[in-house]
């Protein structure tokens, strides 16, 4: 009894920022999309004028088919990248090693937004280092795209990491030792019970993709329009009705893919290492 | 298989270092084909290195690996006619029993009817053929052991190593283990290689024991001459129980240590001298076959037998074994004998014997 009480004013300060942060910034987004007309007024008749137009509009599909897109784009790319990533800084023998390659992995994080983008955009322009290579790749959607990935690496490397390191060093010794192949012993052995932190891992990307503003913004050039730029257009037009039911639509997405996401971790649940 | 030696192992100065210190300094040792062979010592002794040279999942800094007389020192663990159960069993938590069974069977493509009735008959020799469709966390430790083992038979590898397979199971399971593990052995005739820090399991179980200490083998025979003839005064104290003396001075016409006089023994030529708690007998302090007298501080009673812990002057604690009915008890002041065959020399040249 006392445990449960202690473990209540435990959680008390967290339970109480959320839902007075988001839960009411949720309660208000329902409200205003739920309206034609801004009004100061925190509770309006409703109003399903702006959900008409916005679901009747083309132009809304087609931003949400580009979000969608460099979602499912961003998190498989940076899942392939980081799974090999986290597989090398694990074997690393020396402690030093792989903190540099933690470092390494870690820098994008560190370095602020404006910064990383204006940089990747010096790096694609015609005449930039990387210009030659990746020739009209800046202000489309592969700039877009390749940058999205550096950054969100780390939060893919870690969890990938972390379901790599939890699965017992005898096991890959086990399925050598009974014949297997290093293909084998990694489409067998090492993937199946990685597979939690691949799904959480690519979980993370694409709701960090999905909500990235600053980067398509930056690098996109204006071809490549995402939800979180149409939401940010439409506040400074004062459409505020308008920004709500888009961002409900963004957080709606968010929401259905995480659940598909849940809803595979649970399929290869019996593949966790319960040991 | 093959060539009547197919199945023996032979190291050839096996040499590894982690971090500038030899696990294994200079190992050489043969395994003969069909036998059951232990690698007994202390953690840290090299033993369980050893086991992984041979299996090909570490490779030596120096020396070779011969398996039925062939080079394998560069071959990798997965193109090795071995098979390792490991301490831990290792099987795969995302696979059933017979996944885990197959496994091994898939690796080297054989597949279909063949494989399925290989699959059953290593279930059924380790008894374990109504939990093929379980889950690996859903067995004890030691039936996930006798998988672990099905699992590395299936394969028919010409030497099957073992990692201290029955450390994990409790004592009861474990003494009948070790008598499948002898059956398998035998049923299969297939080379068992078995790493284990315990004695007694290495000498129920095994046609011949490496005792090894500090990545060095001390010396290796059957279990039946390492016991009655250590070569080292490690070996005399690490199998079985033993009463150890050292620090001889000769005394007319013997030697004598702690108080207790050796006829007819040359202190120059040993460095030490061991006898058997059972060889030691109780008599008249007084009677002229008493090598030394001594107190009687503990009986404890076993069964068949009587373990009387003894002090003497100097001392020096001893363990004698008698058979139970034997009067004796605490507090009574005896003299000690023994027959002289029942003294055990462990020649000069062990000059660890000083350490």
């Amino acid at each position: 009894m006392r445990a449960r009480r202690a473990a209540a004013a435990l959680i008390a300060p967290g339970t109480a920022y959320l839902v007075l942060v988001f839960a009411s910034i949720i309660a208000l987004l329902l409200s205003y999309s739920a309206r034609t007309e801004q009004t100061a007024a925190l509770v309006a008749t409703l109003d399903w004028g702006t959900w008409r137009s916005v679901l009747g509009d083309g132009y809304t599909w087609s931003v949400v088919g580009t979000t969608l897109r460099l979602g499912v784009t961003v998190s498989v790319l940076t899942v392939l990248i980081a799974y090999p990533l986290a597989w090398c800084i694990h074997t690393v023998r020396r402690g030093w090693q792989a903190a540099a390659l933690l470092f390494v992995v870690f820098s994008p994080i560190l370095v602020s937004v404006v910064v990383r983008t204006y940089g990747w955009a010096m790096l694609l322009r015609d005449g930039g280092p990387l210009g030659p290579l990746f020739e009209g790749w800046l202000y489309h959607e592969p700039g877009v795209v390749i940058a999205l990935v550096h950054v969100e690496l780390p939060f893919a490397v870690f969890p990938i990491l972390a379901s790599i390191r939890s699965v017992p060093a005898d096991l890959g010794e086990a399925a050598a030792d009974l014949g297997a192949g290093p293909l084998r012993r990694f489409t067998r052995v090492l993937l199946p019970l990685t597979v939690p932190g691949v799904l959480s891992g690519a979980q993370l990307v694409f709701a960090l993709t999905i909500s990235a503003f600053a980067t398509p913004a930056l690098l996109g050039g204006g071809r490549v329009t995402v939800l979180a730029q149409t939401i940010y257009q439409n506040i400074q037009l004062l459409q505020w009705p308008t920004a709500a039911a888009q961002a409900v639509i963004l957080l709606v997405l968010a929401l259905l893919v995480l659940s598909v996401f849940g809803l595979a971790a649970r399929l290869v649940g019996g593949g966790r290492v319960t040991r | 298989m093959g060539s009547p030696h197919a199945s023996s192992v032979e190291a050839v100065g096996l040499v590894r270092r982690f971090d500038g210190t030899a696990a294994l300094d200079r190992v050489s040792l043969r395994i003969p084909e069909n036998s059951f062979y232990c690698l007994l010592g202390p953690s840290g002794c090299g033993k369980t290195t050893l086991l992984r040279l041979i299996a090909g999942l570490d490779t030596p800094d120096e020396g070779r690996v011969l398996i039925g007389g062939r080079d394998h020192t560069a071959t990798p663990a997965h193109r090795r006619p071995t098979n390792l159960v490991f301490q831990s069993g290792a099987l795969f938590p995302h696979m059933s029993v017979r996944d885990n069974i197959d496994f091994g069977l898939r690796s080297a493509g054989v597949r279909g009817p063949r494989a399925r009735e290989r699959v059953e008959e290593s279930l059924e020799l380790v008894a374990m053929g109504e939990f093929a469709d379980r889950m690996p966390q859903t067995l004890s430790g030691g039936q996930r052991q006798r998988v672990a083992i099905a699992r590395s038979l299936v394969k028919r590898p010409d030497v099957l190593l073992l990692d201290e397979p029955l450390s994990a199971l409790d004592l009861s399971l474990q003494l009948h283990m070790r008598r499948e593990l002898k059956r398998w052995q035998q049923e299969t005739g297939t080379t068992f290689v078995c790493v284990t820090h315990n004695q007694a399991e290495a000498m129920e179980m095994a046609d011949e024991i490496a005792v090894m200490r500090a990545g060095r083998i001390e010396q290796a025979a059957a279990p039946e001459h390492l016991y009655e003839a250590p070569a080292t005064r490690f070996v005399a104290d690490f199998i079985g129980e033993n009463n150890v003396f050292t620090g001889l001075a000769a005394d007319r016409g013997g030697a004598r240590a702690d108080h207790v006089f050796f006829p007819g023994v040359d202190a120059d030529l040993v460095s030490a001298l061991a006898v058997r708690p059972e060889r030691i007998r109780l008599v008249d302090p007084g009677a002229p076959e008493s090598a030394g007298t001594a107190r009687v501080v503990t009986v404890g009673f076993t069964g068949r037998t009587l373990r009387i812990g003894l002090t003497n002057e100097s001392g020096r604690e001893l363990l004698a074994e008698l058979p139970a009915g034997t009067r004796v008890q605490a507090g009574d002041t005896v003299g000690l004998a023994f027959d002289p065959d029942a003294v055990v020399r462990i020649p000069a040249r062990d000059t660890e014997a000083a350490a």
